[in-house]
């Protein structure tokens, strides 16, 4: 299959949705990333504040905000240097739900944001009929689980690409990546 | 000036087009890929007016071997369906032929494009632009777009058949009547215009609900694949969102889906499935025209797992209220999920319509029951419920269906669907019992007995239920109703029914094990668990379960023909190098198998021999590993045509040589030494058997000499052994073909000087045994073969039996010995003989130099050991050969010291014959000769002259000796006066008494 057309999604296209996006991204796939709540959020001093921001907030924008906040406490938790690397990827974080993009696959990372995703193609009328494989892998929302996470998604994709027609293998590799990986996987197809 | 300026663009455009379509004509692939959608893009959007004219070019890419290049034409095409709708007419045709194209990927984007081509259709049609044969033409061309695509369905490319699957989807929608007046919904039915005679809205109709027929079908077949699956899930509950009266097929559809997952599915696409059919209820119940079917739906979420707070959660407030209010005011339709229902009794209850007291719900089964006189207007099927949790009640049931009901034979149906009901007893059990009592109740009261065969007797009125379909009110029974619906087409109502059942309880059953696994801090007492195995592996493919044992007759002649086949790829296999590998098959399978295989392979070998000889010494040496267990025959193989181990190898190694020999063909017959020779020398072991053939061979005029040579090489080459295969060559020395016997003879010898102690042995004996006839009285049969003979000694026949030994004689002086015991034994004719035929060995023996000390010459006085042996022992008879013996020892010497005291020891004791002594006599003392002189006299005048020969020591070679006359005359001159008196005296003697 020619140039796969690939987006990661999580809830606030931060951590491991751009964790994979870089990573795929250094493979040279042609990639996406979003994410899928109402906000993004952010671990914050305690866990009943975290710091919100809307989509489309310049990774930058929240970098500099944070490094006001408390330089030396997101320094230690590694969010700095997470949103550091994400300025360099792209500029903001992007909400899925209103993007018009028409993907090959959808890789989310958490059942939630799965629902999500599935919840937003019921919601609407397909219009072109295209096909997009929507596929869950459970990851953690920590810096570990997110690079462990990356490492498997960019795995299945590459097996994905290596198909020669994904819609008709994609429950063998599926299948093949479960036992491998000892994931869980959800997985459907949704047309656009 | 910006006219001109947009002219002038359009004409670079247009020079730019040509350019570009000229490039794609001589570039291949991914750059041809890339100009055909430069030219596509600029053609659309930059010079659209230019359409017309070149469309065709870029259709004409759709012949193009790159799919990618295809799957642009595809877009354009769809693209032209939307922009240039007057070009409908011309690209309907190109996208029937795309759809089936031979890539898979064009094809799937061909399928894609016909959705949206479709649609485009449609809105040229509904602007019912003027030229209607186009447009019939175009509609006549959809159908059969519509019927390619229909059959796709069947695709073995799950893709594929997911966009078919689409397709239908888009399919039912655009062809069905659309509830609402939506702007947004303006592809339905009723818009079509009405004055087009080709454009039939009833048969559409028709056509659309054939085709959700078909997707149900499909969605509910037992071998779908997830992905399928779920895509037909979605499309279904986009139908039903899209055209309400589905909806009730749809949950229908989906709840059989819930309790009946396809076996195929592996967990994790199970989960998937289950996650999907909860995404996709939460859809439907968020949907406004899920009104109608909200009860089904909630229960269905109910039954997944979902609690009522998530259900309540998710619906819409209104919505929510609505349902208060309604519960209230009681008059709601028969069923109804009460949405604010405890979480700790989720499955006791989900239709509370007649009662609108919730207390209702945290009764329990035990508690007592009012008496509730049910009739057919107030029955609901929680009064039935109620009425079935009374023992009295049920056990009223039970008999009176019993008595009533009970068919006398148990129908076969039953036998093969029954399954215990594993949950039987427990709440949600007598549910959906009610639930079917009710709809019996329902319809008819009391329920007619018909003669129709009755399943569980509980059940047994279920065989009504199908006449409900014509009676729509009833909403409460839409769920049986809609069961049977769908399966209208199936033979008996009775099975229907009772397949239902199963499923229903099946139903129950998964509930009830999804809700164990889910909530565990719910005490739901668990059923026995006997989950019906859904859950297995993707493409788990038993292959045991699908095939049968080939019958053992037809095994072995596949066996056959798969073992001629590859006897007869001689050539291939030699073109394909695998020369080797074939012979070692061919070996294996000839050693392994059956005795079929082994003639089929000997018959191969024997048909060219000169060539195969290698294939067949192989097999030889296969067969002789079997024989001496370096193989072992596979446990498969039946050990019983292999017992005699030993008879495989013989028996081929028999019928190779046999085969070879007497075949008697004239190419067999051209090669015939050569192949024999190899077998016999290159064979592993030569049997018994097979030597007993050569042997016979000798007899044979033709192969004499061969066999011969063939005995020879065999004991030469193969020495460790050669004690075996001697005794074939030995026992022709008794030939009385002479020729053979001289080669015998001549061959034994040889052999004889240089093989091992054993076959020395064996020689000897031969030679022993032979000898041992001559003292037989009469000739033993040996000596004739089979001639039939008088069997009377003749001086040939001794020669015969003393053939071999006095050859032997030279190389073993020993057997002198052997020679001298028969001899004693012998009669006077066996000794003459013996006597003549010893005298030329010995006499050869004496001026040979002694086996023992080569090194050294003959010293002429010594006694040979086996000589002195031979005088000490002095077997009893042989004193005539010893007296020869003697003779010859001092014909051309004079004895030695040694020998005449052996002659004068064996004179003193066994021999007391005087002639004994002449041979010696000139070593004899005076005295001894004097005491002797009186009988020497008395002997044959021959005997006498060599007497006195002897004692004036006139022999034949005394002049090669002069010391012996040195010796001899100065010391007894004086005897010699002596022995000249007497000598005189002898003669006036034997004149005077010649008869002496």
């Amino acid at each position: 299959m020619d140039d796969l057309y690939i987006a990661v999604v999580c809830s606030s296209n931060m951590n491991r949705s751009m964790e994979a996006h870089a990573f795929l991204a250094k493979k040279g796939f042609k990639v996406k990333s979003y994410g899928t709540g109402e906000k993004v959020k952010l671990p914050g001093a305690s866990a009943d504040r975290p710091n919100c921001y809307e989509f489309g907030v310049p990774y930058d924008d929240i970098y500099n905000d944070l490094l006001e906040k408390d330089k030396a406490y997101y320094t230690q938790n590694g969010l700095l240097h997470m949103l550091d690397r994400n300025r360099r990827i792209k500029p903001c974080p992007e909400k899925f739900q209103v993007t018009s993009e028409r993907f090959d696959v959808i890789i989310t990372c958490e059942e939630r944001v799965y629902d999500q995703v599935i919840e937003w193609f019921g919601s609407k009328r397909s219009v072109y009929n295209q096909p997009v494989h929507v596929i869950n892998i459970d990851i953690q929302d920590n810096h570990e689980e997110a690079t462990i996470g990356a490492f498997f998604i960019s795995d299945m994709v590459t097996k994905m690409a290596q198909s020669e027609d994904l819609d008709n293998d994609i429950d063998e590799l599926l299948h093949d990546f479960e036992s491998k990986c000892h994931r869980a996987v959800l997985n459907c197809i949704m047309f656009y | 000036m910006a006219s001109k300026q947009q002219q002038g663009s359009s004409i670079t455009a247009q020079n730019q087009l040509v350019q570009w379509i000229n490039e794609a004509g001589m570039s291949e692939g991914k750059k041809k890929a890339g100009l055909v959608r430069k030219i596509i893009e600029v053609l659309l959007h930059q010079v659209p007016q230019m359409v017309p004219v070149y469309m065709e070019n870029i259709l004409s890419y759709m012949s193009d071997k790159s799919p990618e290049v295809k799957k642009l034409v595809v877009g354009f095409i769809e693209e032209l369906s939307k922009s240039h709708q007057n070009c409908l007419p011309k690209i309907i045709t190109q996208l029937q032929l795309l759809v089936i194209d031979p890539t898979i990927a064009v094809q799937k984007r061909a399928m894609q494009a016909a959705c949206l081509v479709y649609r485009n259709i449609l809105l040229w049609i509904y602007k019912n632009t003027p030229d209607v044969s186009d447009m019939q033409y175009v509609w006549e061309q959809l159908a059969k777009l519509k019927l390619l695509i229909l059959n796709l369905i069947d695709s073995e490319n799950e893709g594929i058949r997911t966009f078919s699957i689409k397709f239908l989807e888009e399919m039912v929608i655009l062809q069905s009547a659309s509830p609402t007046k939506d702007a947004d919904d303006m592809f339905c039915l009723d818009r079509l215009p009405t004055n087009l005679p080709f454009v039939k809205r009833k048969t559409m109709e028709e056509e659309s609900e054939h085709v959700f027929k078909l997707l149900l079908k499909f969605h509910n077949s037992q071998h779908i694949s997830s992905n399928n699956l779920m895509a037909c899930m979605t499309t279904l509950c986009i139908i039903a969102k899209m055209r309400p009266k589905y909806l009730a097929s749809v949950v229908q559809a989906l709840g059989d889906l819930h309790t009946t997952l396809p076996p195929t599915l592996s967990q994790s696409q199970v989960n998937s499935v289950r996650k999907h059919l909860k995404m996709q209820l939460l859809i439907l119940v968020k949907h406004p025209a899920a009104g109608d079917s909200m009860s089904q739906l909630t229960q269905l979420l109910l039954d997944i797992g979902m609690t009522p707070q998530e259900i309540n959660k998710v619906l819409p407030k209104e919505r929510r209220n609505k349902r208060l209010g309604e519960i209230k005011n009681g008059d709601t339709p028969a069923k109804r999920v009460r949405i604010d229902s405890p979480q700790s009794a989720p499955e006791s209850d989900s239709n509370s319509n007649s009662r609108s007291d919730f207390n209702l719900f945290d009764e329990d089964s035990n508690q007592p029951i009012l008496p509730v006189v049910i009739t057919k207007a107030t029955a609901t099927e929680d009064t039935v419920f109620d009425g079935l949790n009374n023992v009295e009640n049920v056990v009223n049931l039970v008999m009176s269906t019993l008595i009533n009901n009970l068919p006398t034979h148990m129908p076969d149906s039953f036998m093969t669907e029954y399954k215990p009901i594993p949950n039987s007893g427990s709440a949600v059990q007598k549910r959906s019992l009610a639930n079917m009592v009710l709809a019996v109740i329902k319809n008819e009261m009391p329920p007619p007995i018909p003669n129709v065969k009755i399943a569980p007797p509980m059940f047994g009125s279920e065989d009504k239920i199908p006449l409900l379909r014509d009676d729509e009110e009833k909403l409460t029974l839409k769920n049986a109703v809609a069961k049977l619906q769908e399966s209208t087409k199936a033979d008996k109502q009775m099975e229907n029914a009772v397949s239902k059942l199963m499923e229903e309880t099946r139903q129950e059953h998964l509930k009830e094990e999804e809700r164990k696994t889910k909530d565990k801090e719910k005490l739901i007492p668990p059923p026995t668990p006997t989950v019906p195995k859904l859950k297995q592996k993707v493409k788990l493919l038993k292959l045991q379960e699908l095939t049968r044992p080939i019958p053992k007759e037809i095994k072995e002649k596949l066996v056959l023909q798969a073992v001629d086949r590859i006897l007869r790829a001689e050539k291939e296999s030699i073109i394909g190098g695998a020369t080797q590998i074939r012979a070692k098959f061919i070996t294996i399978f000839a050693s392994s198998y059956t005795p079929e295989i082994r003639e089929l392979v000997l018959n191969y070998v024997l048909e060219d021999p000169l060539n195969r000889i290698d294939l067949a010494l192989s097999w030889l040496y296969e067969e002789y590993a079997f024989m001496q267990g370096f193989n072992r025959h596979p446990v498969t193989l039946q050990p019983k045509l292999h017992e005699k181990h030993d008879e495989n190898y013989n028996q081929l190694i028999c019928a190779l040589i046999t085969q070879v020999a007497e075949r008697g063909d004239p190419l067999m017959e051209a090669s015939k030494d050569v192949l024999l020779r190899k077998i016999y020398l290159e064979a592993p072991v030569v049997t018994d058997e097979a030597v007993e053939y050569l042997k016979h061979l000798v007899t044979e005029d033709k192969s004499a000499l061969l066999a011969m040579e063939m005995l020879e090489e065999l004991c030469i080459m193969r020495p460790p052994r050669s004690h075996k295969y001697v005794a074939a060559l030995v026992c022709h020395v008794l030939s009385e073909n002479e020729e053979i016997r001289e080669l015998a003879l001549k061959t034994s010898i040889k052999i004889y000087k240089r093989s091992t102690e054993a076959t020395r042995k064996v020689i000897e004996k031969h030679a022993l045994l032979y000898l041992g006839f001559i003292s037989l009285s009469t000739p033993p049969q040996e000596l004739f073969g089979n001639r039939p003979m008088n069997r009377i000694w003749t001086d040939d026949l001794f020669k015969l039996c003393l053939n071999l030994v006095m050859l032997l004689f030279p190389e073993k002086e020993e057997i002198i010995i052997e020679i001298a015991r028969v001899y004693g034994c012998a009669d006077a004719e066996a000794k003459r003989c013996v006597l003549r035929q010893l005298e030329g060995p010995i006499k050869a023996a004496l001026n040979q130099p002694l086996p023992t000390s080569e090194d050294t010459d003959p010293k002429p006085g010594e006694l040979r050991p086996a000589f002195e042996a031979l005088l000490d022992e002095c077997p009893r008879g042989a004193e005539t050969l010893l007296t020869k013996f003697v003779h010859i020892l001092t014909e051309k010497a004079p004895p030695s010291p040694e020998l005449v005291s052996k002659v004068r020891e064996l004179y003193a004791t066994r021999i007391s014959d005087v002639r004994f002594l002449v041979p010696v006599l000139n070593g004899l003392s005076k005295k001894e000769i004097f005491a002797a002189l009186p009988k020497l006299i008395k002997l044959n005048p021959p005997v006498v002259k060599e007497v006195f020969n002897k004692l004036l020591g006139l022999q034949g070679h005394d002049e090669q000796c002069p010391d012996f006359f040195v010796y001899y005359i100065p010391a007894r001159v004086c005897e010699y006066n002596f022995f000249l008196l007497i000598y005189d005296k002898y003669l006036v003697n034997e004149i005077c008494e010649p008869n002496m």
